[in-house]
């Protein structure tokens, strides 16, 4: 029982025992020094993601095998830790010298570590622990600004119909277990399935309690109000990367481990699909607080990436599936870039008005009016992130979309990619609306300059944005080998 | 020994129970209850279920979930916590800024 | 010479972002670098072999997964637009450089669009043309709706979304090309090749689909409905771009990418024949508003479907002669449609209006402009000895054998094109002069400068249209063969 023996067997999960080690350390530094601290966690996080890219194609199991280290399960790690740590260079501005900063940072690295275990989860056991810890520790995090009745509310309104989505979750896994016995995802991929009231109750559950994380309809009713309400920094950390926790999740359980019950299935997750993408672009069209906009904005995103379960559970052939969920994993990459920046670059102006003083609601398209003149890097780049979402070429979401849609129409679902794409066309109404009011309507207030800490984080989600927009090949190419891990 | 269907229909009645309370209260505390009992019905499925494939893995979720369910109450009365603060009630009518 | 496609659109680029960076400059680097493609092209026409083939090709690998490649190549179809393109961007930024529009922004943005639109007219892979189809629109959003006139934010979201949505019915039709044919590759030589090994009731929707995109954007009637609030109320810069070039776009697309696939189109007749119908009706329609209109601007616009109905008519000749008429009617037209905004724009900002019955007798106090709308109206109604005279005559006459009853009727159309020109002129330009317009003033030599080079290379391309011509005619009789 020597180090090195420690290392060889459990070295793969040394990113996760980095982030915990500085998690704790920064509890423990934050009751004598406080302006360090997120800086800290930015190292912890730094540290985490190079040690996840190092290990990148790495093949291993763990503890019984409840825990899976594979390409895709890195490729998810890679994605939360990016969205991690643009939260945190927000955060150094937002939160500099809150008095429960430790608790903050804290909250947030364990969140990023159970979303990093349900990445790796391999076992029923394993996924709904990490899926609590991911989760739990975000209700603390969407009511951290207490004073704020907002927040309050968006974190009591997540966390009610959190833990409903947990219970309803835990039930449909006791059925599965119920039925086949184990709790393995091995072992249940390699079962089959008599159609029974049993295994439909059991995937009605788990459609339901995961379709709340993912935020489709009809269990989306949570999202606006807390993403409306959360502070901007964690609403942006909530909806690029912890909504991504859901989709793994359901990638695992649905597309790995009960792919003997998804099929005949692909026409619910088609109709969930089809009304998640329209009702969100239909409703987005009507908000005037921008953070509500963007909420279900990030709905109907959820909806494109969801076409991907239908495309896999339409069928089976090997080229399709490899393109539908590359695609899907490509769109979960750029979303976290387009929609983490539109976030925080709506969390640029609510800072400024804050901080000068201003009193207004922090997100009415009001206060955007004339962006452009008196925050031009902050509306440049929101004007991207938007055009971006609404998947107009040269941006990450361009290719997304090329992607996942096509793989629509390779799998012979062109219908749902036409109501795709009329959805996107659609929801250039809203985005371009919010550039309008930026770029040509008068400044309303005098803002004093862009604080740096945003900027810098904004502009990293636009390299991000932009540059897997304009120079996609690799990144597609990690992508779709990653996705060989559902053939 | 009790048969298994028994066993799954108590469980389907407690969850049944959580949701109509969870649909029907108007109280923070008895919303908490509610997820209480819907969760807990799923520990009984659990338990049913180890003995009746005579697996321990069952037994195990169970216990973790009913750790995971203490660690969720805590940060669910600390919130409620907080809305008693504000409000000075914790009646859900009162949450009611956020909307569209 | 290895990059020099890629130079062609990236160097205006370049040029965007020092223009958005160096205020002061921002002008004099958007003059230069618009220039580049321009000097670019000439030593292009210059070296150019046999323009009925491809040549300077590039191809780097874009996305391997779906066979995406960053393809691009010219030949003599897209060269003289290429110099279209490289003379028009230019002589625009001269003749903007005294109106007041902020430097750092507008500027930057026309380089954009002449990346863009350099992008659309080089690539040869579907989905690089289509980015490149799309990414013009988001520079001349910014321009309408930042710069434009009343109506200008209901005509920059009518504009981005109505040609969206056309380039996105395109796209699937492509889509569907592309997954049926099962080549894995989006190069567009290989789909249009593809595209007849394809189930017959496909071919038909696929065909009809990507020629949708292609006609909204040239635009034909019935799908012209952005057309006059884009152009009426973008401002001139911007609605000279848009009538010169992006219309072209369409009328490129639909030669470069429809025309070859027609002979495939299993129910060729009813196409050919929905093909010449939209030409006549865009002719004929498109005269018959402008003929109505009283507001100078709206009457170009519609001047402008009239004048690109003939693209189609050339289309559905399947004449090699016709065809290059029609080509040459794409870069003439672009010429002409330009010096006619231009003129419009001065009109309007001299005089207050751009209304017909409010001008009159204008010849009197602003003779030059007076001279070159006279110019720029004979050019456009198709007097012999301009441009516009011999794309149109060619077009038709070419076309007669195949299509004789459109012909007369487009003959038609240029009747009423011809009245509604002398009667515009007429009540503007001449007569007793209206005092209400106050003392207006000529055009000062910055802006006369580009006009009157224009109308130079009207008159020298109508006297001796052969330089230009030969390249089309290379690549007309070429396509005659294949079809």
């Amino acid at each position: 029982m020597n180090i090195e023996w420690i290392l060889s067997n459990y070295g793969v999960l040394l990113p996760e025992a980095v982030l915990t080690l500085f998690a704790f350390a920064i509890i423990l530094i934050g009751l004598k020094y406080r302006s360090i601290l997120g800086y800290l966690a930015f190292v912890g996080g730094v540290v985490s993601l190079g040690l996840v890219i190092m290990n990148f194609s790495v093949n291993a199991t763990l503890l019984y095998n409840s825990l899976v280290f594979d390409p895709l399960s890195q490729f998810f790690k890679v994605v939360f830790l990016l969205v991690t740590l643009l939260t945190i260079i927000a955060s150094l501005r937002y939160y500099h010298g809150n008095a429960h900063q430790g608790e903050y940072y804290f909250l947030l690295l364990i969140a990023t570590v159970g979303m990093m275990f349900v990445a790796s989860a391999n076992d029923l056991v394993s996924l709904f622990v990490a899926f609590e810890l991911g989760s739990i520790a975000t209700y603390v995090l969407a009511a951290f600004d207490k004073e704020n009745p907002r927040s309050i509310e968006a974190g009591f309104k997540y966390f009610m119909i959190g833990a409903l989505s947990s219970a309803i979750l835990l039930l449909g896994m006791s059925l599965i277990y119920g039925i086949t016995g184990t709790t393995n995802f091995t072992a249940l991929s390699q079962m089959s399935f008599e159609m029974s009231g049993y295994t439909l109750a059991a995937l009605v559950l788990i459609i339901a309690g995961l379709g709340f994380k993912m935020a489709l309809v009809p269990f989306h009713m949570w999202a606006p109000d807390t993403y409306q309400g959360a502070p901007t920094v964690v609403s942006a950390m909530l909806a690029a990367g912890s909504k991504k926790m859901g989709f793994v999740a359901a990638f695992k359980l649905i597309v790995l481990a009960l792919i003997a019950l998804r099929t005949e299935w692909y026409m619910v997750f088609a109709v969930i699909a089809v009304i998640t993408m329209t009702y969100g672009n239909l409703v987005a069209l009507t908000q005037r607080s921008l953070k509500r906009m963007l909420a279900y904005s990030s709905i109907a995103q959820a909806g494109y990436i969801a076409m991907a379960l239908v495309v896999v559970s339409y069928t089976h052939v090997d080229s399709v599936v490899n393109l539908a969920m590359g695609g899907a994993l490509f769109y979960i990459l750029s979303h976290a870039f387009m929609k983490g920046g539109a976030f925080l670059a709506v969390g640029t102006v609510g800072y400024m008005l804050l901080r000068d003083k201003i009193k207004v609601d922090e997100d009415d398209i009001d206060n955007f009016s004339g962006l452009s003149k008196t925050a031009p890097i902050t509306a440049f780049s929101l004007t991207v992130f938007l055009f971006a979402l609404a998947g107009i070429p040269l941006t990450a979401g361009f290719v997304s979309k090329l992607l996942i849609f096509s793989a629509a129409i390779y799998g012979g679902l062109a219908w749902l990619a036409v109501i795709a794409i009329l959805n996107s066309a659609l929801s250039l109404f809203y985005y371009a609306r919010v550039v309008k009011v930026m770029y040509w309507d008068k400044p309303k207030f005098d803002l004093k300059g862009e604080p740096t800490a945003y900027v810098v984080a904004v502009l990293l989600a636009l390299l991000g944005t932009v540059l897997l927009g304009v120079y996609p090949g690799p990144f597609v190419d990690v992508a779709m080998k990653v996705a060989e891990v559902f053939l | 020994m009790i048969p298994v269907m028994y066993v799954l229909a108590l469980a389907m009645t407690v969850f049944a129970i959580g949701v109509f309370g969870m649909v029907s209260a108007r109280s923070g505390i008895r919303m908490m209850m509610s997820i209480e009992l819907m969760l807990n019905s799923a520990n009984i499925n659990l338990v049913a279920f180890s003995n009746y494939h005579d697996d321990i893995s069952g037994q195990v979720f169970a216990l973790f979930s009913i750790a995971l369910a203490a660690a969720e109450a805590v940060v669910g009365f600390a919130i409620l916590l907080m809305i008693f603060r504000h409000k000075g009630a914790i009646n859900v009518d009162t949450i009611n800024i956020l909307r569209w | 010479m290895m990059f020099t496609i890629s130079a062609m659109i990236l160097i205006p680029f370049i040029g965007a972002l020092l223009a958005s960076i160096f205020r002061g400059g921002a002008k004099a680097i958007a003059l230069v670098f618009s220039l580049v493609p321009l000097v670019i092209s000439l030593v292009m026409y210059q070296q150019i072999h046999d323009p009925s083939t491809l040549s300077y090709v590039e191809h780097y690998g874009w996305i391997s997964a779906l066979g995406i490649s960053l393809k691009f190549g010219i030949d003599g179809l897209s060269l003289p637009l290429l110099i279209l393109t490289g003379i028009v961007f230019p002589l625009t930024i001269i003749y903007s450089w005294r109106l007041p529009y902020t430097p750092q922004v507008f500027y930057p943005l026309m380089l954009v669009l002449e990346s863009a639109l350099i992008g659309v007219f080089t690539a040869l892979d579907f989905i690089i043309f289509y980015i490149f189809w799309e990414l013009t629109l988001i520079p001349l959003y910014f321009v309408i709706g930042m710069f434009g006139g009343p109506k200008r934010e209901h005509a920059a979201i009518k504009f981005f979304i109505y040609t969206h949505v056309g380039s996105l019915v395109m796209l699937l039709g492509v889509f569907a090309l592309y997954f049926e044919s099962g080549i894995g590759s989006f190069d567009l030589l290989s789909l249009i090749g593809a595209f007849a090994t394809l189930p017959t009731d496909l071919r038909n929707i696929i065909f009809a689909a990507i020629l949708f995109g292609f006609i909204v954007k040239l635009p034909s009637v019935p799908l012209h409905g952005w057309l006059p609030d884009a152009y009426c109320e973008a401002p001139t810069p911007g609605t000279v771009v848009i009538a010169s070039l992006l219309s072209k776009m369409g009328a490129y697309g639909i030669l470069r990418i429809s025309l070859p696939m027609l002979p495939a189109v299993p129910s060729l007749t009813l196409f050919v024949k929905i093909i010449a119908i939209l030409g006549v009706v865009s002719i004929l329609y498109g005269a018959f508003l402008a003929l109505a209109q009283t507001d100078l601007k709206r009457m170009i616009a519609f001047s402008s479907v009239s004048h690109m109905g003939y693209v189609l008519i050339g289309v559905a000749s399947f004449s090699a002669l016709s065809l290059s008429g029609a080509m040459f009617q794409m870069f003439s037209h672009g010429l002409i449609i330009a010096l006619l905004f231009m003129l419009v724009g001065v009109i309007q900002s001299n005089t207050g209006t751009r209304m017909i019955p409010e001008l009159s007798g204008i010849t009197n106090k602003m003779p030059i402009v007076a001279f070159l709308v006279m110019g720029g109206f004979l050019a456009s109604l198709g007097l012999p000895g301009m441009s516009g005279f011999v794309a149109e005559f060619l077009t038709l006459m070419g076309a007669y054998p195949s299509l004789p009853v459109y012909v007369l009727l487009a003959l038609v159309g240029v009747l009423i094109t011809a009245s509604y020109y002398i009667w515009a002129m007429q009540r503007a330009l001449f007569g007793p002069y209206n005092e209400n317009l106050g003392e207006v003033k000529d055009v000062g030599a910055i802006q006369m400068l580009p006009m009157a080079i224009l109308l130079g290379l009207i008159i020298l391309f109508g006297l001796h249209p052969a330089p230009i011509l030969k390249l089309f005619e290379a690549v007309a009789v070429f396509v005659e063969v294949l079809i």
